[in-house]
């Protein structure tokens, strides 16, 4: 994909890194928005603070790579384990090695044998999977998870 | 005749803030569902399928008012979409 044509939609879809009043209601800090990275810090009462980054190369002809981090930007050698049917998947993804994180829209998804037939293509452009949705849904899971 | 109650309501999303500065006041026995519709054509949203709304950690009813959602004063309403399932991993 055209570097600067994914670079300018990865600004007009990281505009929210500005938004005050929505990183104060779910208590996100901005780590870094310089393309092709984002990445935000979750904190949330009772939870250990971790980040999420988001390696968004070829965004959008490709979804963001999604990377657990500690609250010190070191990967998570164990993801947190949901409640009932969780999207934090422990297992060894066959690319990167790691856990990864199991929803549509995150590219290890995607990727994952078990998913090759539920294509990116399903997801894009439709609400809920832009960056902020997909952060929003990685932020709700790991509030629901134990 | 009761006097009308009032709260103060701003709706927060990763598509931008509604109001942009401040909060809107809105009747307390509005379904909260009419301020989010606003938000949703103001900031262009074309579809909030299965998304969820919350005030603090609490999940809130967009089709009862704010009185029924025991809300009251000023607050943010926070909208998005629910986590999504994940798919089952063929572990074999």
């Amino acid at each position: 994909m055209n570097h600067e044509l994914s670079e300018e939609i990865f600004k007009n879809g990281t505009r929210f890194c500005q938004d005050e009043a929505l990183l104060s209601v779910r208590s996100w800090r901005v780590v870094s928005v310089t393309y092709p990275v984002l990445e935000i810090e979750f904190a949330y009462e009772g939870r250990s603070t971790i980040r999420v980054k988001m390696l968004c190369n070829d965004w959008d002809e490709l979804p963001p790579s999604v990377e657990l981090l500690d609250k010190e930007g070191v990967p998570l050698a164990q993801f947190p384990v949901g409640k009932g049917h969780s999207v934090f998947n422990n297992s060894s993804h066959p690319r990167t090695q790691r856990p990864f994180l199991c929803i549509p829209g995150v590219r290890e998804y995607h990727e994952h044998t078990s998913h090759v037939s539920d294509t990116w293509e399903n997801y894009k452009n439709k609400s809920g999977y832009d960056l902020g949705g997909i952060l929003t849904r990685t932020w709700d899971a790991w509030k629901n998870s134990e | 005749m009761e006097k009308e109650q009032f709260v103060e309501v701003a709706v927060v999303t990763t598509s931008g803030t509604y109001p942009s500065r401040g909060h809107a006041r809105v009747p307390a026995h509005q379904k909260v569902r009419v301020e989010l519709e606003k938000a949703a054509k103001e900031l262009k949203i074309t579809s909030t399928d299965g998304w969820i709304a919350r005030v603090g950690s609490k999940e809130i009813d967009v089709d009862k008012s704010y009185l029924d959602n025991a809300l009251s004063g000023e607050f943010f309403i926070d909208w998005g979409p629910r986590q999504g399932g994940g798919g089952t991993i063929d572990e074999s």
